[in-house]
Protein backbone atom coordinates (compact mmCIF):
# COMPACT_ATOMS: atom_id res chain seq x y z
CA UNK A 1 0.00 0.00 0.00
CA UNK A 2 1.47 3.28 -1.06
CA UNK A 3 1.22 6.56 0.83
CA UNK A 4 -2.28 7.94 1.01
CA UNK A 5 -2.70 11.43 -0.40
CA UNK A 6 -4.42 13.96 1.91
CA UNK A 7 -7.38 14.48 -0.43
CA UNK A 8 -8.18 10.78 -0.23
CA UNK A 9 -7.99 10.85 3.57
CA UNK A 10 -10.34 13.86 3.43
CA UNK A 11 -12.82 11.85 1.38
CA UNK A 12 -12.84 9.12 3.99
CA UNK A 13 -12.89 11.33 7.07
CA UNK A 14 -15.77 13.43 5.74
CA UNK A 15 -17.93 10.32 6.06
CA UNK A 16 -17.33 9.88 9.77
CA UNK A 17 -19.31 11.21 12.72
CA UNK A 18 -17.88 14.12 14.70
CA UNK A 19 -16.88 12.05 17.71
CA UNK A 20 -14.68 9.82 15.61
CA UNK A 21 -13.17 12.90 13.99
CA UNK A 22 -12.29 14.48 17.29
CA UNK A 23 -10.62 11.27 18.27
CA UNK A 24 -8.75 11.16 14.96
CA UNK A 25 -7.58 14.71 15.30
CA UNK A 26 -5.41 13.39 18.10
CA UNK A 27 -3.96 10.71 15.86
CA UNK A 28 -3.19 13.13 13.07
CA UNK A 29 -0.17 15.37 12.84
CA UNK A 30 -0.80 18.80 14.24
CA UNK A 31 -2.05 21.53 11.95
CA UNK A 32 -0.37 24.91 12.04
CA UNK A 33 -3.09 27.55 12.39
CA UNK A 34 -4.28 28.85 9.02
CA UNK A 35 -1.72 26.53 7.45
CA UNK A 36 -2.09 25.12 4.01
CA UNK A 37 -4.80 22.52 4.55
CA UNK A 38 -2.41 19.65 4.19
CA UNK A 39 -3.94 17.70 7.00
CA UNK A 40 -7.66 17.48 6.72
CA UNK A 41 -9.43 19.82 9.02
CA UNK A 42 -9.81 22.47 11.61
CA UNK A 43 -12.30 22.05 14.38
CA UNK A 44 -13.84 24.22 17.01
CA UNK A 45 -16.38 24.11 19.77
CA UNK A 46 -18.83 26.96 20.30
CA UNK A 47 -21.34 27.17 23.08
CA UNK A 48 -24.10 29.21 24.57
CA UNK A 49 -26.55 29.49 27.40
CA UNK A 50 -29.93 31.16 27.67
CA UNK A 51 -33.59 31.16 28.58
CA UNK A 52 -36.29 29.59 26.41
CA UNK A 53 -39.51 31.44 27.25
CA UNK A 54 -41.61 29.14 25.07
CA UNK A 55 -40.94 26.16 27.33
CA UNK A 56 -39.91 28.10 30.45
CA UNK A 57 -36.57 26.33 30.36
CA UNK A 58 -32.87 27.18 30.46
CA UNK A 59 -30.71 25.65 27.76
CA UNK A 60 -27.03 25.02 27.24
CA UNK A 61 -25.88 24.68 23.63
CA UNK A 62 -22.73 23.00 22.36
CA UNK A 63 -21.74 23.12 18.71
CA UNK A 64 -18.82 21.11 17.37
CA UNK A 65 -17.64 22.00 13.89
CA UNK A 66 -15.04 20.52 11.58
CA UNK A 67 -13.97 21.87 8.22
CA UNK A 68 -12.15 19.78 5.67
CA UNK A 69 -9.58 21.11 3.27
CA UNK A 70 -12.05 20.40 0.46
CA UNK A 71 -14.39 22.92 2.10
CA UNK A 72 -16.94 20.45 3.47
CA UNK A 73 -18.42 21.45 6.80
CA UNK A 74 -19.42 18.97 9.45
CA UNK A 75 -21.40 20.31 12.35
CA UNK A 76 -23.02 18.74 15.38
CA UNK A 77 -25.31 20.50 17.84
CA UNK A 78 -26.20 19.26 21.31
CA UNK A 79 -28.70 21.05 23.49
CA UNK A 80 -29.05 20.51 27.23
CA UNK A 81 -32.37 21.27 28.87
CA UNK A 82 -32.12 22.19 32.54
CA UNK A 83 -35.76 21.29 32.98
CA UNK A 84 -35.38 17.80 31.55
CA UNK A 85 -31.83 17.32 32.75
CA UNK A 86 -30.76 15.70 29.47
CA UNK A 87 -28.65 16.39 26.41
CA UNK A 88 -30.30 15.86 23.06
CA UNK A 89 -29.31 16.27 19.42
CA UNK A 90 -30.12 19.62 17.91
CA UNK A 91 -30.33 20.78 14.34
CA UNK A 92 -26.95 20.77 12.63
CA UNK A 93 -25.74 24.31 12.19
CA UNK A 94 -25.45 24.93 8.45
CA UNK A 95 -23.03 27.84 8.97
CA UNK A 96 -19.40 27.98 9.99
CA UNK A 97 -19.43 30.04 13.17
CA UNK A 98 -16.68 32.48 13.93
CA UNK A 99 -15.19 31.09 17.06
CA UNK A 100 -16.33 32.69 20.23
CA UNK A 101 -16.50 30.69 23.41
CA UNK A 102 -20.08 31.70 23.96
CA UNK A 103 -22.75 32.99 21.66
CA UNK A 104 -24.43 36.28 22.55
CA UNK A 105 -27.76 35.78 24.27
CA UNK A 106 -30.62 38.20 23.78
CA UNK A 107 -34.40 37.77 24.07
CA UNK A 108 -34.71 34.02 23.75
CA UNK A 109 -32.04 33.44 21.12
CA UNK A 110 -28.30 32.95 20.82
CA UNK A 111 -26.35 34.81 18.17
CA UNK A 112 -23.05 34.26 16.43
CA UNK A 113 -21.30 35.72 13.43
CA UNK A 114 -20.52 33.14 10.82
CA UNK A 115 -20.07 32.19 7.20
CA UNK A 116 -22.45 30.55 4.77
CA UNK A 117 -19.70 29.58 2.36
CA UNK A 118 -15.99 29.30 2.86
CA UNK A 119 -15.32 32.49 0.89
CA UNK A 120 -18.59 34.23 1.61
CA UNK A 121 -19.40 37.29 3.64
CA UNK A 122 -19.78 37.36 7.38
CA UNK A 123 -23.41 36.81 8.32
CA UNK A 124 -25.45 36.99 11.50
CA UNK A 125 -26.69 33.59 12.68
CA UNK A 126 -29.34 33.04 15.33
CA UNK A 127 -30.45 29.98 17.24
CA UNK A 128 -33.96 30.41 18.63
CA UNK A 129 -33.92 28.53 21.94
CA UNK A 130 -37.66 27.83 21.65
CA UNK A 131 -37.78 26.34 18.16
CA UNK A 132 -34.11 25.27 18.35
CA UNK A 133 -33.59 26.28 14.74
CA UNK A 134 -30.68 28.12 13.16
CA UNK A 135 -31.46 31.07 10.94
CA UNK A 136 -29.65 33.82 9.18
CA UNK A 137 -30.72 37.23 10.49
CA UNK A 138 -30.39 40.12 8.06
CA UNK A 139 -28.27 43.13 8.92
CA UNK A 140 -29.74 46.64 9.07
CA UNK A 141 -30.43 47.85 5.53
CA UNK A 142 -28.16 50.87 5.78
CA UNK A 143 -25.35 49.24 7.70
CA UNK A 144 -22.80 50.48 5.20
CA UNK A 145 -19.49 48.70 4.84
CA UNK A 146 -18.04 48.26 8.30
CA UNK A 147 -14.51 46.94 8.63
CA UNK A 148 -15.32 44.98 11.75
CA UNK A 149 -18.45 43.51 13.33
CA UNK A 150 -19.07 42.43 16.89
CA UNK A 151 -22.08 41.36 18.88
CA UNK A 152 -23.25 42.39 22.32
CA UNK A 153 -26.46 42.40 24.34
CA UNK A 154 -27.99 45.60 25.68
CA UNK A 155 -31.16 45.58 27.73
CA UNK A 156 -33.01 42.64 26.26
CA UNK A 157 -31.90 43.33 22.70
CA UNK A 158 -29.14 42.17 20.43
CA UNK A 159 -26.54 44.82 19.56
CA UNK A 160 -24.51 44.88 16.42
CA UNK A 161 -21.28 46.86 16.77
CA UNK A 162 -20.10 48.04 13.40
CA UNK A 163 -16.66 49.63 13.34
CA UNK A 164 -15.79 51.75 10.33
CA UNK A 165 -12.48 53.15 9.29
CA UNK A 166 -13.17 56.40 7.48
CA UNK A 167 -10.60 59.13 7.73
CA UNK A 168 -12.21 62.55 8.19
CA UNK A 169 -9.24 64.85 8.29
CA UNK A 170 -10.94 68.05 9.47
CA UNK A 171 -12.25 66.54 12.65
CA UNK A 172 -9.42 64.10 12.93
CA UNK A 173 -11.89 61.26 13.39
CA UNK A 174 -10.13 58.14 12.37
CA UNK A 175 -12.66 55.64 13.34
CA UNK A 176 -16.12 55.20 14.72
CA UNK A 177 -18.35 52.43 15.99
CA UNK A 178 -22.07 52.38 15.22
CA UNK A 179 -24.20 50.66 17.82
CA UNK A 180 -27.24 49.07 16.20
CA UNK A 181 -30.03 47.53 18.27
CA UNK A 182 -32.54 44.96 17.02
CA UNK A 183 -35.84 45.83 18.68
CA UNK A 184 -37.80 42.78 17.50
CA UNK A 185 -36.36 39.29 17.10
CA UNK A 186 -35.28 38.54 13.55
CA UNK A 187 -37.09 41.54 12.05
CA UNK A 188 -34.81 43.34 9.63
CA UNK A 189 -36.86 46.56 9.81
CA UNK A 190 -36.53 46.69 13.60
CA UNK A 191 -32.83 47.59 13.56
CA UNK A 192 -32.25 51.03 15.03
CA UNK A 193 -28.97 52.87 15.14
CA UNK A 194 -28.81 53.79 18.82
CA UNK A 195 -25.66 55.88 18.80
CA UNK A 196 -22.19 56.24 17.38
CA UNK A 197 -18.96 56.43 19.33
CA UNK A 198 -16.27 58.31 17.52
CA UNK A 199 -12.68 57.53 18.01
CA UNK A 200 -10.54 60.57 18.62
CA UNK A 201 -6.80 60.57 18.20
CA UNK A 202 -5.00 60.48 21.52
CA UNK A 203 -7.64 61.49 23.98
CA UNK A 204 -10.14 58.77 23.31
CA UNK A 205 -8.51 55.96 21.49
CA UNK A 206 -9.73 52.41 21.66
CA UNK A 207 -9.49 49.24 19.70
CA UNK A 208 -12.49 47.54 21.22
CA UNK A 209 -15.69 48.89 22.69
CA UNK A 210 -18.94 47.31 23.79
CA UNK A 211 -22.09 48.47 25.54
CA UNK A 212 -22.82 46.87 28.91
CA UNK A 213 -26.12 48.23 30.21
CA UNK A 214 -28.53 51.16 30.33
CA UNK A 215 -28.49 53.48 33.31
CA UNK A 216 -31.45 53.33 35.72
CA UNK A 217 -33.11 56.26 33.93
CA UNK A 218 -32.42 54.78 30.50
CA UNK A 219 -30.80 58.01 29.38
CA UNK A 220 -27.24 56.71 29.46
CA UNK A 221 -25.43 53.59 28.33
CA UNK A 222 -22.45 52.16 30.16
CA UNK A 223 -19.61 51.29 27.77
CA UNK A 224 -16.51 49.23 28.30
CA UNK A 225 -13.36 50.06 26.35
CA UNK A 226 -10.40 47.78 25.81
CA UNK A 227 -11.00 45.95 29.11
CA UNK A 228 -9.49 49.00 30.77
CA UNK A 229 -12.17 51.58 31.42
CA UNK A 230 -15.88 52.26 31.73
CA UNK A 231 -17.60 55.25 30.17
CA UNK A 232 -21.12 56.62 30.26
CA UNK A 233 -22.64 57.60 26.92
CA UNK A 234 -25.42 60.15 27.25
CA UNK A 235 -28.00 59.36 24.56
CA UNK A 236 -29.55 62.85 24.58
CA UNK A 237 -26.40 64.97 24.70
CA UNK A 238 -24.44 62.43 22.63
CA UNK A 239 -21.51 62.89 24.98
CA UNK A 240 -19.13 60.62 26.85
CA UNK A 241 -17.84 60.83 30.38
CA UNK A 242 -15.64 58.56 32.40
CA UNK A 243 -17.27 56.26 34.90
CA UNK A 244 -15.18 55.90 37.99
CA UNK A 245 -14.77 52.51 39.53
CA UNK A 246 -12.94 51.85 42.73
CA UNK A 247 -10.16 49.35 43.12
CA UNK A 248 -7.77 50.75 40.54
CA UNK A 249 -7.80 47.78 38.22
CA UNK A 250 -5.51 47.88 35.21
CA UNK A 251 -7.43 45.37 33.22
CA UNK A 252 -10.69 43.55 33.78
CA UNK A 253 -13.51 41.66 32.21
CA UNK A 254 -17.12 42.53 32.86
CA UNK A 255 -20.28 40.42 32.86
CA UNK A 256 -23.86 41.44 33.25
CA UNK A 257 -25.34 39.65 36.22
CA UNK A 258 -28.90 39.41 37.41
CA UNK A 259 -29.32 38.64 41.09
CA UNK A 260 -31.94 35.99 41.67
CA UNK A 261 -32.90 33.62 44.45
CA UNK A 262 -34.59 31.21 42.05
CA UNK A 263 -32.41 28.14 41.57
CA UNK A 264 -31.67 27.32 37.93
CA UNK A 265 -31.81 23.58 38.16
CA UNK A 266 -35.13 21.98 37.38
CA UNK A 267 -36.46 18.56 38.08
CA UNK A 268 -33.16 16.84 37.34
CA UNK A 269 -30.54 16.24 39.98
CA UNK A 270 -28.18 18.97 38.86
CA UNK A 271 -25.97 20.60 41.35
CA UNK A 272 -25.73 24.36 41.41
CA UNK A 273 -25.41 25.66 37.90
CA UNK A 274 -22.12 27.43 37.47
CA UNK A 275 -23.63 29.80 34.97
CA UNK A 276 -25.91 31.72 37.32
CA UNK A 277 -27.54 33.93 34.66
CA UNK B 1 -13.99 -0.94 -27.16
CA UNK B 2 -11.28 0.83 -25.20
CA UNK B 3 -7.99 -0.79 -24.27
CA UNK B 4 -6.49 -0.20 -20.83
CA UNK B 5 -2.97 -1.26 -19.80
CA UNK B 6 -2.00 -1.86 -16.18
CA UNK B 7 1.46 -1.05 -14.78
CA UNK B 8 2.42 -4.72 -15.03
CA UNK B 9 1.78 -4.62 -18.80
CA UNK B 10 -1.51 -6.48 -18.96
CA UNK B 11 -4.10 -5.22 -21.44
CA UNK B 12 -7.84 -5.18 -20.86
CA UNK B 13 -10.64 -4.41 -23.29
CA UNK B 14 -13.59 -2.55 -21.86
CA UNK B 15 -16.77 -1.29 -23.50
CA UNK B 16 -16.71 2.43 -24.01
CA UNK B 17 -20.11 2.81 -22.30
CA UNK B 18 -18.61 1.22 -19.17
CA UNK B 19 -15.26 2.94 -19.16
CA UNK B 20 -16.65 6.47 -19.52
CA UNK B 21 -17.85 6.24 -15.92
CA UNK B 22 -14.27 7.30 -15.36
CA UNK B 23 -14.22 11.07 -15.82
CA UNK B 24 -10.55 10.90 -16.68
CA UNK B 25 -10.95 8.40 -19.52
CA UNK B 26 -14.14 10.10 -20.70
CA UNK B 27 -12.19 13.32 -21.10
CA UNK B 28 -9.40 11.51 -22.91
CA UNK B 29 -11.88 9.97 -25.35
CA UNK B 30 -13.60 13.30 -25.93
CA UNK B 31 -10.25 14.95 -26.59
CA UNK B 32 -9.34 12.19 -29.03
CA UNK B 33 -6.41 10.97 -26.93
CA UNK B 34 -7.67 7.41 -26.57
CA UNK B 35 -7.08 6.05 -30.04
CA UNK B 36 -4.80 3.22 -28.98
CA UNK B 37 -4.05 1.66 -25.61
CA UNK B 38 -4.45 3.85 -22.51
CA UNK B 39 -1.57 3.17 -20.11
CA UNK B 40 -2.41 3.34 -16.40
CA UNK B 41 0.97 3.57 -14.64
CA UNK B 42 -0.57 3.80 -11.16
CA UNK B 43 -2.77 0.73 -11.28
CA UNK B 44 -1.76 -2.92 -11.16
CA UNK B 45 -3.70 -5.61 -12.99
CA UNK B 46 -5.22 -7.09 -9.83
CA UNK B 47 -6.77 -3.74 -8.92
CA UNK B 48 -7.73 -2.95 -12.50
CA UNK B 49 -9.69 -6.21 -12.74
CA UNK B 50 -11.69 -5.16 -9.68
CA UNK B 51 -12.35 -1.72 -11.13
CA UNK B 52 -13.46 -3.14 -14.49
CA UNK B 53 -15.73 -5.61 -12.71
CA UNK B 54 -17.37 -2.64 -11.00
CA UNK B 55 -17.63 -0.58 -14.19
CA UNK B 56 -19.26 -3.44 -16.10
CA UNK B 57 -21.79 -4.08 -13.38
CA UNK B 58 -22.67 -0.42 -13.09
CA UNK B 59 -22.77 0.19 -16.84
CA UNK B 60 -26.46 0.97 -16.93
CA UNK B 61 -27.14 2.55 -13.59
CA UNK B 62 -30.13 4.48 -14.92
CA UNK B 63 -31.73 1.42 -16.46
CA UNK B 64 -31.23 -0.62 -13.33
CA UNK B 65 -33.36 1.80 -11.36
CA UNK B 66 -36.20 1.47 -13.88
CA UNK B 67 -36.22 -2.30 -14.10
CA UNK B 68 -36.02 -2.96 -10.38
CA UNK B 69 -32.46 -4.25 -10.48
CA UNK B 70 -31.48 -1.69 -7.89
CA UNK B 71 -31.46 -4.22 -5.07
CA UNK B 72 -29.27 -6.44 -7.18
CA UNK B 73 -26.77 -3.62 -7.60
CA UNK B 74 -26.85 -2.84 -3.90
CA UNK B 75 -26.05 -6.44 -3.13
CA UNK B 76 -23.22 -6.36 -5.64
CA UNK B 77 -21.80 -3.22 -4.00
CA UNK B 78 -21.93 -4.83 -0.57
CA UNK B 79 -20.09 -7.86 -1.86
CA UNK B 80 -17.68 -5.73 -3.84
CA UNK B 81 -16.27 -3.88 -0.83
CA UNK B 82 -15.91 -7.09 1.11
CA UNK B 83 -12.13 -7.10 0.66
CA UNK B 84 -8.98 -6.56 2.66
CA UNK B 85 -7.92 -3.10 3.90
CA UNK B 86 -4.89 -2.82 1.59
CA UNK B 87 -6.87 -4.06 -1.38
CA UNK B 88 -9.64 -1.55 -0.59
CA UNK B 89 -7.08 1.22 -0.56
CA UNK B 90 -5.66 0.15 -3.89
CA UNK B 91 -9.17 0.43 -5.35
CA UNK B 92 -9.71 3.84 -3.68
CA UNK B 93 -6.46 5.11 -5.15
CA UNK B 94 -7.43 3.79 -8.58
CA UNK B 95 -10.91 5.31 -8.33
CA UNK B 96 -9.35 8.60 -7.27
CA UNK B 97 -6.90 8.54 -10.17
CA UNK B 98 -9.49 7.52 -12.76
CA UNK B 99 -12.05 9.86 -11.17
CA UNK B 100 -14.90 7.38 -10.85
CA UNK B 101 -17.23 9.18 -8.50
CA UNK B 102 -19.59 6.36 -7.48
CA UNK B 103 -16.79 3.89 -6.85
CA UNK B 104 -14.92 6.45 -4.76
CA UNK B 105 -18.07 7.06 -2.76
CA UNK B 106 -18.64 3.36 -2.13
CA UNK B 107 -15.08 2.50 -1.10
CA UNK B 108 -14.50 5.60 1.06
CA UNK B 109 -17.70 4.87 2.95
CA UNK B 110 -16.48 1.34 3.57
CA UNK B 111 -13.12 2.66 4.76
CA UNK B 112 -14.87 5.15 7.05
CA UNK B 113 -17.08 2.41 8.51
CA UNK B 114 -13.98 0.39 9.34
CA UNK B 115 -12.17 3.36 10.92
CA UNK B 116 -15.12 4.39 13.03
CA UNK B 117 -14.55 3.89 16.77
CA UNK B 118 -11.03 2.57 16.28
CA UNK B 119 -8.37 3.56 18.78
CA UNK B 120 -5.89 6.32 18.05
CA UNK B 121 -3.13 3.81 17.53
CA UNK B 122 -5.20 1.74 15.12
CA UNK B 123 -6.11 4.80 13.07
CA UNK B 124 -2.49 5.85 12.80
CA UNK B 125 -1.50 2.44 11.60
CA UNK B 126 -4.40 2.13 9.17
CA UNK B 127 -3.80 5.53 7.57
CA UNK B 128 -0.01 5.20 7.75
CA UNK B 129 0.39 8.28 9.89
CA UNK B 130 3.58 8.81 11.83
CA UNK B 131 3.06 9.96 15.38
CA UNK B 132 4.70 13.38 15.72
CA UNK B 133 3.85 13.91 19.37
CA UNK B 134 6.43 13.58 22.09
CA UNK B 135 5.68 11.18 24.93
CA UNK B 136 4.83 14.07 27.28
CA UNK B 137 2.52 15.69 24.75
CA UNK B 138 0.75 12.41 24.15
CA UNK B 139 0.36 11.79 27.87
CA UNK B 140 -1.16 15.23 28.26
CA UNK B 141 -3.75 14.46 25.60
CA UNK B 142 -4.48 11.08 27.16
CA UNK B 143 -5.17 12.87 30.45
CA UNK B 144 -7.38 15.46 28.75
CA UNK B 145 -9.32 13.09 26.55
CA UNK B 146 -8.99 9.52 27.79
CA UNK B 147 -12.06 8.45 25.80
CA UNK B 148 -10.18 9.06 22.57
CA UNK B 149 -7.68 6.36 23.41
CA UNK B 150 -10.29 3.75 24.13
CA UNK B 151 -11.84 1.65 21.42
CA UNK B 152 -10.95 -1.45 19.48
CA UNK B 153 -7.50 -1.97 18.12
CA UNK B 154 -7.02 -3.34 14.64
CA UNK B 155 -9.40 -6.22 14.03
CA UNK B 156 -10.59 -8.41 11.19
CA UNK B 157 -12.26 -5.50 9.36
CA UNK B 158 -8.78 -4.33 8.53
CA UNK B 159 -7.26 -7.44 7.11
Amino acid sequence: MSDIPPEVIDEILSRLPVKSLLRFKISLPRVPPKGEGKYMFFDQICGGFGYDSLHDDYKVVRIVQCVFSNGNLLSETMIYSLKMGVWKDGEDCPYWLVKEDFGTYAAGALYWLGFKESHGELILVSLDLGSERFEQVLYPENLGKPCRLNLAALGDCLCLLAASGHVVTRMDVKNHVDVWVMKAYGVEQSWVKLFTVEQLEGRQHFSYMRPIAYSMTGGEVLLEMDNRKFLWYNLEKKSLKHAKIGGGLNSFESFVNFGTLVPLYGRGNEKDSKKGA
Amino acid sequence: MVKLKSNDDKEFEVEEAAVIQSEMIKNMIEDGCATSVIPLPNIDSKTLIKVIEYLNKHINMGKAAETGEEDDLKEFDEQFVNMGWEELFDVIMAANYLNIHELMELCCQSAADRLKNKSVRAVREMLKITNDLTEEEEQEIINDAPWAFEGPEIDDTVN
